[in-house]
This record gives structure tokens, sequence and C-alpha cells, in this order.
């Protein structure tokens, strides 16, 4: 017995190179999930990827932007100075990645020192620093923070848990 | 045109990592830029050290509490979870290679203080996978607390056992607190940091300052005019362990 001779088949465009309606699925299924693969590779690097290099993801504008209207906030601020280190609107959307800046200068390059925009220099110090006018987490920092957690993250905003002022019977946990 | 499957996969690999090239390397960029920035300007030509002259060292432990207070730390009362950065052990348990059955009778048993060497070849350093220990350009061993995530790499490398862990909330235990220095949280390591926030005001470390006997004597180890260096010219000294290679930094006089 000899076997059937085999049909020269002609693999030569690009739908037969990714297997034709063999692979993986009948056409068209096949490209469909393919592209879709693929794109889904590609979305999903480039989220993870900038989402390492700045964290500021769309949810922070529910407080920071158009949804605050929606949701009522009362940060309360024991402020002698009308403005905080930066203006307004770029404490709220980038006050964690100034924060994030201040740590690596204190503790990577030994900077103490902040020179605003405005040529204002502060020491870059969550205590002495930040928490003279934002004394309280509940009144302040948990405004906002916990109708974001409530409502989309279950992380704990935990700066307080360490960087608490020892006198002032500030940042104990419960504040 | 002819499009083989294989190179037709090959092509889409290539678009792929060409995509994807492009953020990867800016995070990595940015990463290399904080790293190098000119943090050398603010360290330059300082390398701090520390002598312990146990010839007037009374053990009095004076040096302990200081610290503690000034960087909160805790105590469990279980020497299990103890937290310590500078603690008191008996002379023939710090300089074990030095000990034998002759040894003089003042030094048998004499309470020596230990805390972390600052090793100029940091085991700790080397071990830990998240970058959380580094040595600073001065030979500060330094943490970064939030980058820390309690793997205990460090615990283990370091032959001098200097770093501890915490195992529980530490507000409870905390006693008496004499600066805003930071609490620590569960899940990370913690040493002495050689009061790198007190050496930022110029003021010379918590325990330096706390010894009534003098027998504690901190500087620069670069300037041949400073107290550490005198001390030294002047002194026989010992390190710990300098067998390992680690180079310490605290010199003990006997």
């Amino acid at each position: 017995m000899t076997p059937p001779a085999e049909e020269p088949t002609k693999r030569r465009s690009l739908w037969h190179a990714i297997g034709g309606g063999n692979f993986p699925l009948r056409p068209p299924w096949g490209w469909l999930v393919l592209v879709l693969a693929i794109l889904g590779t590609i979305s999903v690097s480039i989220i993870s990827v900038s989402s390492y290099v700045s964290p500021s993801f769309s949810i922070c504008l529910t407080c920071h932007g158009a949804g605050e209207a929606a949701y009522k906030l009362e940060p309360k601020v024991f402020a002698a100075e009308k403005q905080c280190v930066e203006s307004r609107e770029y404490m709220r959307a980038k006050h964690m990645d100034l924060l994030q800046v201040w740590k690596e200068s204190v503790v990577r390059e030994g900077k103490r020192m902040y020179v605003a925009t405005d040529g204002k220099e502060y020491e870059m110090s969550l205590i002495r620093t930040c928490m003279e006018c934002h004394r309280n987490k509940a009144e302040f920092c948990d405004q906002c923070h916990s109708y974001v957690r409530t409502k989309y993250v279950k992380a704990e905003l935990d700066c307080w848990d360490c960087h608490s002022p020892r006198e002032k019977g500030l940042g104990n946990g419960s504040q | 045109m002819e499009v083989s499957k294989r190179r037709f996969l090959k092509l889409i690999g290539l678009t792929v990592l060409g995509v994807l090239a492009r953020p990867v390397f800016g995070a990595l960029s940015r990463l290399k830029a904080a790293r190098a920035s000119p943090a050398g300007a603010y360290f330059a030509g300082k390398r701090w050290g520390m002598v312990v002259n146990l010839k007037s060292c009374t053990g009095c432990a004076a040096c302990v509490d200081a610290c503690h207070s000034a960087h909160a730390v805790p105590s469990f009362g279980n020497p299990k979870e103890e937290i310590k950065w500078i603690w008191t052990i008996p002379y023939e348990e710090a300089f074990p290679e030095q000990n034998h059955e002759l040894i003089k009778k003042e030094l048998r048993g004499l309470p020596t203080p230990v805390l972390c060497n600052h090793c100029d070849n940091p085991p700790c350093a080397q071990v830990c996978p998240v970058g959380a220990i580094w040595k600073r350009e001065d030979g500060l061993v330094m943490q970064d607390y939030h980058r820390c995530i309690g793997c205990r790499y460090c615990m283990v490398a370091c032959p001098y056992g200097a770093v501890s862990f915490n195992w529980r909330d530490p507000r409870p235990f905390i006693g008496k607190r004499n600066s805003d220095f930071p609490i620590r949280k569960p899940g990370v390591v913690e040493r002495c940091n050689f009061c790198e926030e007190r050496l930022a005001k110029d003021l010379r470390p918590a325990c330096v300052e706390a010894c009534k006997e003098k027998a504690l004597v901190f500087g620069d180890l670069e300037d041949a005019g400073s107290e550490v260096r005198r001390t030294l010219d002047s002194h026989y000294s010992l390190r710990r362990k300098p067998e390992l290679g680690t180079k310490p930094k605290v010199y003990y006089i006997v």
C-alpha cells in the first residue's frame, strides 16, 4: 500500500501564514482572536508600565475633577497660610507625586529643602511641613480618600500610621 | 509577497517589543535619573564612623535609652520580637574570636554596646532585593522603610544581628518619644541609622550625646584631625568580625 500522495498546497498568502482556516478557530475568528490577543497584550503592558511610572489613576478625578460636585467634600485645613506649597490645582492632582519626590529627595539624596514654584523654601517633612496645616486625617485626608476607598479601592491611607506628630495628640491611629 | 508563518510571528513579536520599548525605557531612564542625581555634593568628603571606648564605658545603657526614645523603638518585653538599634551584650559575645579562658578579668562579661556597624561593604545592602538598603556616599547605610518588603534577607545577611523585624504593631509599646522620627509598621525591618536625621542638623548621634563617660566618639574618618581619628591614633582598636570582610566602621578600644 502506498500512502496517498499529498496535494501540493499553496500557503503563500498572509492568511495562510497564520494557519489559514485552522488557526486558532475557523475563519474569520482566527483573525479576530489573534488581533484581540495582540491588542490585549499591548494595552495591558502599557497600562501596567504607565501606572508604575506615574501612579495617577483616573479615579482621582472623582474627587479632584468633575465628580466633585456629586460628592460634597469638606477637607478642613488648619492653615496660617492661604496657599499650600504649590497651587491648589497642582496639589489636588499631584500631591502624591510631590510626596514621593520629597521622600526620595530626603532619603536618597539628603536634600531636605524644597524650592516651590514661587521661590519659597519649605522643609521636605510630612510632619513638620504638611501636618502643620493638614493636622487632622479624618477632617482632611479622609474627606476624599475614604470616599474613593469605599467606592473604588480597598487600599488604606496609611501615611499617618508612621508619620504621626509626637505632640498635639494627633495622628494616633484613630485620626 | 511571501510571508512564512514563522516570519509572520517573528514580525508580530518584534512589533510588540517595539511598542513596549518606549514606556519601558522611559521608566528605566527615570529610575536611573533618580539614582544618579547629584547626591554626592551633599555628602562629599565625609565618612562617618564611631569609636566605643570600653575602658570608660560603664555599661549604664544611657545610650540605649537615648537612641530608642529618639527613634520610637518599641520594647515588647519578648526577646523573640525584640527591636533594637543599639544594645549591650557581654564582651565575649561581641568578640567571640578574641575570647579565651585566660581573658582579662575586667573584660569578662563586660557589657559592650553594639549597633549597626555601617559597614563599608554592607552585606545587608547587597542582598536587599528591592534596593531598600544602600550605602550612602558618606558611608551611612541607609534604609527606605517605604520600599522595604519585609523579606528579612538583610537580617540573615548581617553578621552582627543589627537588623530587627517588626512582627507586630509597635504603637502600644513605644515608651517615651523625644523626636518626630517616624514610627514603623509591622512587616518592615529597622536598624540603627547613625542618626542620619540629626547629622543633617549638624548634631551628633543621640547615643553619643547621651554618654556621660564620653565613651562613644563619633566623627569623620576622612578628617585626620577629627576626634575619632585622634582617638584611633592613640589607642589600639578592634572591630567586630573583621575577618568577614564587611569593613565595619564602629571601632572598639579595650
